[in-house]
């Protein structure tokens, strides 16, 4: 039992590094992708970035009210972490694909959406393998459709 | 279906690029002039001159901000540019259909 309460919090910071270092990646990658690039859609995607930030806020708010009522360092540091980002980013971004009728980021978003909830009711080691099964099929299936979009010669050849 | 449907503005290999580049921008969204020329690695003449015949052609639009070493232009693909590269792609499908 003391094992579990050491090794779940170290866990839990782990997941906080890859997440910071996943972001500081990704927004890197954002901006030399746009570089050079002014619009309205930039303006938008901006603004919905901002938004997808400040719903990751959601997930360490939850997990401190949850150590803070008593819940266990599984629950807290295995099971929110895994399932409660995919929750509220997700479903962010479902609002934001569909009001812009991207519907395959939002068929994606939903994908992870998914995994997120099956995360919940799965335990702390069943969460992060729901929770990666829901990112591989949304990832995979945004790839996918963005890649069938962006060759349509190739495409009306296949 | 000949060559002669290939609207020959954007035929020109350096035009097409151009256009199929600023293609892949959202409507309304525009390019730096430097960041096309960086993706494109053509020289600056050579870059304005083509730029200047699928303008004269309707295909683009380019805005220009600030002054001497500010400034800074913006090219943007227009309406009939985006329906000019729809016909050529369908054309140009069509074509290798009947090979």
């Amino acid at each position: 039992m003391n094992d579990t309460q050491g090794t779940e919090p170290r866990r839990g910071r782990a997941v906080y590094a890859a997440v910071a270092v996943a972001i500081a990646v990704s927004v890197k990658i954002y901006r030399r992708a746009t570089a050079g690039v002014s619009g309205p859609s930039l303006r938008q995607q901006r603004v919905e970035g901002v938004a997808i930030l400040i719903s990751y806020l959601g997930s360490p708010l939850i997990q401190g009210a949850m150590k803070h009522y008593g819940a266990s360092n599984a629950i807290v540091y295995g099971v929110i972490p895994a399932a409660v980002p995919l929750i509220i980013v997700g479903t962010t971004v479902v609002g934001t694909a569909a009001s812009n009728g991207n519907w395959p980021q939002c068929g994606a978003a939903l994908a992870a959406v998914t995994g997120g909830v099956v995360a919940l009711f799965v335990g702390p080691s069943g969460a992060w393998l729901a929770a990666g099964i829901g990112l591989f099929v949304a990832v995979v299936g945004y790839a996918v459709a963005t890649s069938r979009r962006a060759a349509p010669i190739v495409a009306g050849h296949a | 279906m000949s060559t002669d449907s290939l609207d020959p503005v954007i035929h020109a290999p350096a035009r097409l690029r151009i256009v199929a580049t600023l293609a892949a921008l959202p409507d309304g969204d525009a390019l730096s002039f430097t960041r096309l020329q960086d993706i494109l690695e053509l020289t600056p003449g050579n870059l304005i001159t083509h730029l200047r015949k699928l303008e004269d052609a309707g295909y683009l639009s380019s805005e220009t901000t600030g002054n001497g070493r500010a400034s800074r232009t913006s090219i943007a693909l227009t309406g009939d540019g985006r329906e000019a590269l729809d016909a050529y792609t369908s054309a140009l499908r069509e074509l290798l259909d009947g090979l």
